[in-house]
């Protein structure tokens, strides 16, 4: 089986492979039409497909993955490590065959099978049919799979609720469901996008356990995740993605304590003692013991007191946050913090300097406890009202109904999770006095359905990949607003902040932020009332597409916003490089 | 700064030569290279209970979305026959020298009804199947068979009423209803091969989608739907006379007509001819289909 003459023969000895991936590239070609004006692309003739979609659109290429080469084995269980935008997922959806490369070749041994943030088959038929048509796809009998049936069941822990129609289910019991009907088969090779992060610790658990089995049964697990701990529990060798380059591949013991030193150690410092730091001429760096003093900062930079009013959204509801950011920013009021049950010192603080005569808290119980609540209540010293919805769906359609956007025209739509890019949509939409909804419900309630329809966008942008969204969900508001539906996806989040900014004069200040949502979210805010551009960097080295910004911007100070870790001082160096 | 302080560097990545020769003497499978038209028929002949299971499962879920079910099944082209028959049948007057014309016009309207739903639902058979496209592996020709094989599944309650129609216009049961049968197989597949067709338009341009259904429309009128084509090109050059009657779903209908209509006697030649349809179509279509297996459900 193993030929001695070839070169990796000693480390493939007894192995036989199962991926194999040669200098692989996967190109994106995308319409850049929400750059306005991109001076990079002016005055390029414009193709005939491009005049057909209409509008001053122009397609980019990017390189999501550049030349990536490796063997899989049998009994390997891969993780996939990167920063954002470092094409972990590309590269992963190249190898299951659902993306094709632009170029090189890849191999794989049987029915890749990948398991994704979308976990549903056919939304509107039932967990029992989904098994038999996911079952059956996957090469299984229908004997095989009647055999299989309880097992399936029992392991994605969704009970009864197979009977029901697959649109009833959360995304954790659908991806739940998926994850045990993949399994079923034992497939040859198995990747995992991100999926065991849904679920709870027991599943979690259950599904280790089985990534093992598959393992023990000579079958190859590749794993994409944020979480390192994930990647050292289930992973023995990982891949290191940089900028869609292969950076490093080996044990995962010698790969993560070397990527590990690249990440920004938010939580390893001790948070009194801020790091001393040089002065940098040209920047100043806002900064605190946590994340709420870096938004104090950024308020107290930006309102006077006596503000005609404010919002309070929660540090554990981002997603209602998102929401709240794009409107505040078009008001012109302050976005202050809490905790579920505390209220910080810091924004106790701005409550009583600032003195809003209006009050708006958004949150639940769960994100605003009734505690922390009456704290804030006792603060007001003008009026005080609360947004509060079971759903993030219902707290988008009462954000819309009580504070219709400016510019209805455009919609951004994005669902329940997290992450730099939609946090980068929210400043877009307070950039552009827009409004983010999130929706993370196939069934789109009609009250929301009702909101959106009252707003009359003509166009909906929704972010993510196509397949990430249920049908239902898109269907549904396409067909409340008559509105043209487009997926928003390749571009990274530090390139959506930075173009936004092609209209702001040189001169001036600047913002940049780090990866923390909270002080990008407040700095948006504060942005849309003092116009002052402000830029995301999540990485430690300083990336082009923002240089190119500053550059053209020509700051004549540049404010770095968060604490040393999250922007380390050799960046503050860079930054300071750029000043006027 | 990005790079780590110390890292091992990557081993030495093979050649393209070398990755292939690799792969080839373990077996694996080329994901940009589609598989040999034949091993692709063996795969789809394996997963024929995939088929069915999924072609079950859209015609259940289908059912379940309206109250009145299976009802609509023969609701709805019991209406439009209604509706034709009032208009062509009675305020126009279009019969175009036909007998039996409620028979006709049923016949008309349930066959090409059929054709219009494979044809209108195929087109999106890749598009409207993202989830499972991108989630799994199978030969997606799997898709456009199993939208043909529902809607037949969808349109059985209406060839019932169809009989009932025959039956109660006059017409009486002889040998040639057993044609019936085989005359739905000749249409059903080549039906298919348009769907394989229009799948793939469908999934290489979205725009396509908008133009199928105004196409599927042009030929309900050109197709013998309403009148009998012979009747109105008689006057025609017979070239043009030769394509409009022997048009595949004009074609289809009339076989439908000789073998249910006591008026219209079985001629072989027609049959001989949609048969002919049937083979080349579907053979063409999944050919077209094939050629593109490994671009659906990307981009």
């Amino acid at each position: 089986m193993v030929d001695p003459q070839h070169p990796d023969a000693t480390a493939a000895k007894t192995r036989t492979p199962t991926v194999v991936v040669s200098h692989v590239s996967v190109t994106y070609r995308v319409l850049g039409g929400e750059r306005r004006g991109a001076p990079s692309t002016q005055g390029e003739p414009r193709s005939f497909r491009q005049m057909l979609r209409g509008g001053g659109e122009r397609t980019r290429e990017i390189h999501a993955v550049q030349d990536v080469s490796f063997v899989a084995h049998h009994g390997e269980s891969i993780g996939i490590i990167g920063h954002n935008g470092s094409g972990k997922s590309t590269l992963l959806r190249a190898v299951a065959g659902l993306l094709p490369p632009s170029e090189g070749r890849l191999w794989v041994s049987g029915e890749p099978s990948l398991l994704g943030v979308n976990a549903v088959l056919i939304r509107k038929l039932s967990g029992t049919r989904n098994i038999y048509v996911g079952g059956q796809a996957l090469g299984l009998s229908k004997a095989e799979i009647d055999e299989k049936f309880d097992e399936i069941v029992d392991f994605s822990g969704i009970g009864d609720a197979v009977h029901l129609p697959m649109s009833t289910y959360s995304s954790g019991m659908g991806a739940r469901l998926r994850f045990a009907i993949s399994t079923a088969a034992t497939p040859d090779v198995l990747m995992i996008d991100e999926a065991l992060a849904t679920g709870d610790a027991a599943f979690r658990k259950k599904s280790a356990e089985r990534i093992k089995a598959i393992r023990e049964a000579a079958g190859t697990v590749f794993l994409v995740s944020h979480s390192n701990s994930n990647i050292r529990e289930i992973c023995d060798r990982v891949l290191w993605m940089d900028h869609g380059r292969l950076l490093m591949d080996g044990p995962t013991e010698e790969v993560l304590p070397a990527y590990e030193a690249t990440l920004p150690k938010t939580k390893a410092r001790t948070k009194d003692a801020a790091p001393v730091e040089p002065d940098v001429p040209g920047t100043v760096r806002w900064t605190g013991r946590n994340r709420t003093d870096v938004a104090r900062e950024i308020t107290q930079d930006a309102w006077d007191p006596g503000v005609a009013g404010c919002f309070v959204v929660s540090s554990q509801g981002i997603a209602t946050a998102r929401m709240v950011a794009p409107i505040a920013a078009q008001l012109g009021w302050p976005l202050l913090w809490v905790r579920p049950g505390a209220l910080p010192a810091a924004t106790r603080d701005e409550l009583g300097r600032l003195a809003p005569e209006h009050i708006v808290v958004v949150g639940d119980d769960d994100d605003i406890t009734p505690r922390a609540y009456s704290h804030i209540d006792k603060l007001a010293v003008g009026t005080i009202e609360r947004v509060a919805a079971d759903d993030l769906a219902l707290t988008a359609a009462r954000l819309l109904q009580s504070f219709p956007p400016k510019d209805g025209s455009t919609m951004y739509v994005t669902r329940a999770d997290n992450s730099a890019t939609t946090a980068a949509t929210s400043l877009k939409a307070a950039a552009t006095h827009r409004s983010v909804i999130v929706c993370d419900t196939a069934d789109v309630p009609d009250e929301l359905a009702a909101a959106v329809a009252s707003v009359g966008p003509r166009r909906l942008v929704f972010v993510g990949y196509e397949e990430e969204w249920s049908t239902e969900t898109v269907a549904r508001l396409r067909e409340a607003t008559g509105a043209d539906v487009e997926f928003f996806r390749e571009e990274g989040p530090m390139a959506v902040v930075a173009g936004l900014w092609d209209q702001v004069q040189p001169g001036g200040r600047a913002i940049v932020c780090g990866p923390s949502v909270l002080e990008l979210l407040t700095a948006a805010v504060a942005s849309g009332h003092h116009g002052t551009p402000v830029l995301l960097v999540t990485t430690a080295r300083l990336p082009q597409v923002v240089r190119s910004t500053l550059e053209r911007l020509a700051p004549t100070q540049i404010v770095l916003c968060g604490v040393v870790d999250a922007l380390p001082p050799d960046l503050r160096q860079d930054l300071g490089q750029l000043v006027r | 700064m990005t790079e780590a302080p110390a890292r091992r560097p990557l081993a030495a990545a093979l050649t393209t030569d070398e990755s292939r020769e690799l792969a080839e003497r373990h077996g694996l499978r080329s994901l940009n290279q589609r598989p040999p038209l034949g091993r692709y028929i063996a795969d789809v002949w394996r997963r024929r209970s995939f088929l069915w299971t999924l072609s079950s499962a859209e015609s259940y879920a289908k059912n379940e979305a309206n109250h009145l079910g299976q009802v609509w099944a023969i609701l709805n082209p019991a209406v439009l026959i209604g509706s034709y028959f009032l208009i062509f049948g009675l305020l126009l007057s279009t019969r175009g020298g036909v007998d039996n014309f409620i028979a006709f016009l049923s016949i008309g309207v349930v066959m090409f009804g059929f054709t219009s739903s494979v044809i209108t639902r195929g087109a999106k058979a890749i598009t409207g199947r993202l989830g499972i496209v991108r989630a799994l592996h199978f030969p997606r020709a799997i898709l456009p068979m199993s939208v043909a094989l529902t809607e037949f599944l969808a349109t059985v309650p209406a060839f019932g009423l169809l009989f009932a129609l025959m039956l109660l216009t006059g017409e009486r049961p002889d040998w040639e209803w057993l044609l019936f049968p085989v005359a739905v197989i000749i249409q059903g597949v080549t039906l298919l091969g348009f769907a394989f067709i229009a799948a793939r338009l469908v999934n290489a341009s979205q725009d396509m989608a908008n133009l199928i259904p105004v196409v599927v429309r042009l030929l309900r009128y050109v197709s013998g739907v309403f009148f009998p084509v012979a009747h109105y090109v008689a006057g025609a050059p017979p070239v043009i006379q030769a394509v409009l009657t022997l048009q595949p779903f004009a074609l289809m209908l009339t076989i439908v007509r000789q073998s249910l209509l006591g008026s219209e006697p079985v001629v072989l030649s027609d049959w001989l001819i949609m048969t002919g349809w049937a083979v080349v179509i579907a053979g063409v279509g999944l050919i077209y289909f094939w050629r593109a297996e490994t671009r659906y459900g990307r981009g």
